[in-house]
């Protein structure tokens, strides 16, 4: 049983408050600033601000950041090297005995590296601080129809389900013992066994799921109404604006002055 | 409301049911009316049309799931063939038998909200109803829990709820208790009287009948797809009482008691008691002698193979399972392992088989620290038949599987595989079923398969099942236990994990009781139903046959010790 | 090479495979629904759980193959581009409708990035390009039919496809060596999915048909 690092917490924060809309256009406005830089620079100052959004503003606890971050940083990370490696180096910047070190290969890894996070960061942001019934509200709101809405939230909600099949069944191999064959095929054996009695259970609750849901009057009418309907909210608006405002000033700062 | 409060809610008028693409009928020319406020019980073996016919009342048959409906139902006025699944949800509200799955959100009060918010009710509507069944199923405290940190008794009660909340006429419950300890099967039990007393009409289908055989209304007896009695239920078991029984169908202990007396002509034909209570009466001019076959019951059980001495387990260090518990299983015993969800007993058995390892104290068995086993050896050893006995197959036919377990053993030839299934298959009552499709299988043979499948080629010592009665009848359950006292004569010990308390009392040589990772009672099963304290807080309840027991006992009347089952409680009256 | 180049080549690529699908017909062929879009809530719910197996089973693999093509490029984890979906080829199968691989793409991406995939909310992207693919090759045949050959073409050019969005995201129009990189490994690409996708989500689904257990299965 694992602890879920990557889950909605309740807080009431300015970020916990603001409306599943609003952080969701403000993922989409950092991912798309994060490829409009050229440069490393921006995107570090970029990183910070969203690393001090995450701890000091969502107040998300730093054990959590920190058990996250190899998610967060390790392909970031790798991608980075990857770039150091690939790039062609013009200008020399320093030397280690005999390697010399270019500013081109520099730029470009740091560059991917900091996209990467950045990304990563922003998305873990708006999971830890957002309900998804309310995501699923805002995007019904947007004009989505709600029983697709809804999918996405289902697939959502048989997560913890599945995941307790999947260790049920792996326990329930594990004493079954290996018929004689060779050990990638016994492997290989399990692996699809597995995936089918997952697949198999999944699908018949599923269809049992469908049932029961149309038998309370789901998809009975093209609308429904929502309890708890979406509404903006001022602190969703004040997140959009001031990372907008503040992209575009890094924006302009990188293109006049670096 | 279309129709006025004297005539039936339901009306079912010469319904013939064909499943889509079968050409057997479930349902045959069956014809029955509900009055509004009644209180049905649905009751009949496993597979006799009860389940289908709760999804008629609902239109999910034929609308959703197909088949040929002959004949009229009426329910609230609306004929079901005409009317649509989300009109009929304004009549019918349906509880599943695993109302998990039959959740469409994350949070308590989301999940209650649902119907409503489809129906287009105002928002101010939805906010009432939802804070009426929130206080009527007891979960307000509750209501921004996620479903899926609840309890089995709570994910009951949210299925209640949710349904509550589309306030329909009628409610139809398919097995609300099947898999709850026997303490939270009382709450709901409580739960459906009081909606009962609220006006609600209420269709119930369960195997825990003696709280509720009383008070119902009506009882209608299915086998077959045919109605064999129905009315009210002590003139129906009065009449088809027997022909339940040989059935396979589950009847308060007294009920059978009662029959079984009747039979022999040792009670009157008129007083036929149905609870504890009128037992009490009926039996009051009994008297009884020491049944024989107690006498050759073996107390002397072998050695020691399992022996855990202060046994520690942790998930994380912040969340102990196994706080220190010690105990000792000796060959050829059957021990219950009882408890709630949540009291330890799954951790412990994944210990006995070496799927986890102990954090703390010791585990000794078959003669060796189970630090010191691998889980692969130890299978040979001690098997494990879990819950869903479906999770651990492993081919596509019953023979296969069969076949898979013998060459994990190291048995390669081909004809002793062969004459080795067969045998097995012969064993389990499963010849027919030898080309199946495991998970096609019914619930009962699954669980036989199951065990097999863990035995088949001998060496194993010691078996676990996990809730061996779970979804079975009377019938099934009686088989499986037959299989299970002949492992016994092998010299295999069996532990069962279970809230079935009738198997408890009637199976078992020993309970291990267990509450909050620590063992509150081991010993024997007669002796636990008077442990009132021990009882309680591990949420147990006696049965009725021990609660009849004990107030013939109160009366003053002699009672031998040793009566476990009913069959017993005949053979010690003189 | 640049982006807007390799996007158009990709394109090019999966209308072939797609034509290929629709004339060359082999194995037997089975009936699909064709333009339909009417999908019931059982529809959309065998989607949504089967999204959500694929996501929990994918984020693991995920991470290696996030791995390995950060670090090595292209070629590093072409072999495994391929595993990841099973899950639309399995649904077509249940489901039988247009659009219905490419809403599994969104959802078991979306399951992805929410169980921890290290490309967060991007993740999704692969979803998108992947499911469009395999919609394009089906949407050629017309949505009429299909066959092993098909669905496996189906696989294939949603494995491809896939790396036209991995290209955008790790940066590899930016070097020559790394688009030819990218060129060498479009074959593997192709047979990866064409395998790991097409014919191990068809072979899946025909063994739970077999079954007889989940009634989307059965013939109607």
């Amino acid at each position: 049983m694992s602890e879920q690092l990557l889950a909605y917490v309740e807080k009431t924060s300015p970020i916990h408050r603001a409306d599943a809309l609003s952080k969701l256009l403000w993922v989409v406005i950092v991912v798309v600033a994060t490829f409009q830089f050229q440069t490393t620079l921006p995107r570090v100052v970029l990183f910070f601000v969203l690393l001090f959004t995450a701890l000091v503003i969502a107040r998300v606890p730093l054990g959590t950041l920190w058990r996250v971050s190899p998610l967060i940083f390790g392909v970031a990370f790798l991608l980075g090297a990857f770039h150091y490696v690939v790039t062609k180096g013009i200008t020399p910047l320093y030397q280690f005995g005999s390697h010399v070190v270019y500013r081109e290969p520099l730029e470009a890894g740091g560059a991917y590296f900091f996209r990467l996070a950045i990304m990563v960061l922003a998305s873990f942001l708006l999971i830890w601080t957002t309900d998804t019934y309310q995501l699923m509200v805002g995007l019904a709101y947007l004009g989505l129809p709600y029983r697709y809405a809804f999918a996405i939230f289902m697939a959502l909600r048989y997560i913890p389900l599945i995941q307790r099949e999947v260790e049920a069944v792996r326990a329930a191999h594990a004493i079954r013992g290996k018929a004689a064959q060779s050990p990638l095929k016994h492997r290989f054996r399990l692996w699809q066994r597995y995936l089918f009695t997952v697949i198999v259970n999944g699908l018949r609750k599923a269809e049992n799921t469908a049932v029961a849901i149309e038998a309370r009057g789901f998809g009975a009418y093209p609308e429904r109404t929502y309890w708890k309907e979406f509404r903006w909210t001022r602190s969703g608006f004040l997140i959009i604006v001031s990372f907008t405002v503040f992209c575009v000033a890094l924006i302009v700062w990188e293109r006049v002055y670096l | 409301m279309a129709s006025s409060s004297s005539a039936p809610l339901v009306t079912f008028d010469q319904v013939t049911f064909y499943h889509f693409e079968r050409t057997r009928p479930a349902l045959s020319e069956i014809s029955f009316a509900l009055p509004r406020g009644s209180l049905t019980l649905l009751v009949g073996p496993s597979g006799c049309g009860k389940s289908t016919l709760c999804m008629l009342m609902t239109g999910i048959v034929p609308h959703l799931l197909g088949g040929v409906l002959k004949g009229r139902v009426l329910v609230d006025g609306k004929d079901v063939s005409q009317t649509s699944v989300k009109d009929l949800a304004l009549s019918v509200g349906l509880l599943f038998q695993d109302p998990e799955w039959m959740f469409a959100t994350l949070r308590v009060e989301d999940e209650i909200a649902f119907g409503p918010e489809n129906l287009k009710l105002p928002k101010e509507e939805i906010y009432q109803r939802v804070e009426d069944a929130l206080e009527t199923v007891h979960l307000t405290p509750f209501r921004h829990q996620l479903v899926w940190a609840l309890s089995g008794g709570q994910i009951q009660k949210l299925g209640f709820a949710s349904v509550l909340a589309m306030q329909p006429p009628l409610m139809i419950l398919d097995e609300p208790t099947a898999n709850l300890d026997p303490a939270t099967t009382h709450a709901v039990h409580e739960l459906i009287l009081h909606l009962r007393q609220q006006g609600k009409t209420i269709v119930l289908v369960s195997k825990d009948l003696d709280e509720f055989i009383a008070d119902a209304d009506n009882m209608i007896y299915l086998a077959e797809g045919k109605i064999i009695a129905q009315g009210e239920p002590r003139q129906v078991i009065r009449q088809s009482g027997l022909h339940m029984l040989q059935a396979g169908v589950w009847l308060p202990e007294p009920t059978e008691i009662g029959l079984c007396l009747q039979e022999k002509g040792r009670l009157p034909a008129e007083t036929l008691p149905l609870t504890v209570a009128e037992a009490k009466e009926a039996f009051s001019r009994l008297s009884f002698v020491s049944p024989k076959s107690e006498m050759v019951q073996p107390k002397d059980f072998g050695e020691a193979l399992i022996e855990a001495e202060n046994l520690q387990y942790a998930y994380t260090p912040k969340i102990p399972a196994l706080r220190g518990i010690s105990f000792t299983i000796r060959r050829g015993e059957i021990v219950a392992i009882i408890g709630q969800n949540g009291a330890g007993k799954s951790t412990l058995a994944k210990l006995l088989v070496g799927l986890l390892k102990p954090t703390g104290g010791s585990l000794h068995l078959f003669g060796k620290d189970a630090t010191r086993w691998k889980v692969a050896e130890l299978a040979n050893q001690i098997a494990l038949v879990f819950q869903n006995p479906e999770h651990q197959f492993l081919c596509d036919t019953v023979f296969e599987e069969l076949s898979y377990s013998l060459l994990a053993k190291g048995i390669t030839d081909p004809a002793e595989i062969q004459v080795r299934v067969v045998e097995t298959l012969r064993q389990l009552d499963l010849q027919d079923n030898a080309q199946t499709h495991p998970f096609a299988l019914s619930e009962g043979a699954k669980r036989r398969l199951g065990v097999a499948t863990m035995l088949v080629g001998g060496g194993t010592q010691a078996l676990i099942v996990d809730e061996p009665t779970y979804g079975q009848d009377r019938r099934m359950t009686e088989r499986l236990m037959k299989y299970i006292r002949q492992l016994r004569q092998e010299g295999i010990t069996v532990i069962m994990i279970t809230h079935d308390m009738r198997l408890v009392e009637a199976h078992i040589d020993r309970a291990i009781v267990m509450a909050e990772g620590r063992i509150l009672y081991d010993g024997a099963p007669q002796t636990l139903f008077t442990l009132e304290e021990v009882i309680r807080q591990a949420n147990l309840r006696p049965t009725a046959l021990n609660r009849l027991l004990t107030e013939l006992r109160r009366q003053g009347m002699i009672i031998p010790p040793n009566i476990n089952t009913v069959a017993k409680f005949i053979e010690a009256v003189q | 090479m640049t982006l807007p180049a390799m996007f158009i080549i990709n394109v090019l690529i999966v209308v072939i495979l797609g034509v290929i699908a629709r004339f060359v017909k082999l194995g037997t062929q089975e009936k699909a629904e064709g333009w339909n879009f009417g999908f019931t809530n059982r529809d959309l719910i065998l989607m949504a759980v089967v999204a959500a197996i694929s996501g929990v089973v994918n984020t693991g693999t995920g991470i290696l193959w996030n791995a390995a093509n950060a670090a090595g490029g292209p070629l590093a984890g072409a072999a495994l581009q391929g595993a990841f979906m099973w899950a639309y080829i399995l649904v077509f199968f249940l489901v039988r409708k247009p659009g219905a691989m490419l809403i599994v793409g969104v959802l078991d991406t979306a399951v992805e990035a929410l169980l921890g995939n290290p490309s967060g909310i991007a993740t999704i992207g692969w979803g998108v390009t992947q499911g469009i693919a395999a919609e394009v090759v089906l949407a050629i045949c017309n949505y009429g039919f299909f066959n092993w050959f098909s669905l496996g073409l189906a696989g294939a050019a949603a494995s491809q496809f896939g790396t036209v969005w991995t290209a955008y995201l790790f940066g590899w129009d930016t070097t020559p060596e790394v688009v030819s990189q990218y060129w060498v490994a479009t074959p593997i690409n192709l047979i990866s999915g064409f395998i790991l996708s097409g014919l191990l989500g068809l072979a899946l689904g025909k063994m739970i048909a077999r079954t007889g257990l989940v009634r989307a299965t059965r013939s109607s």
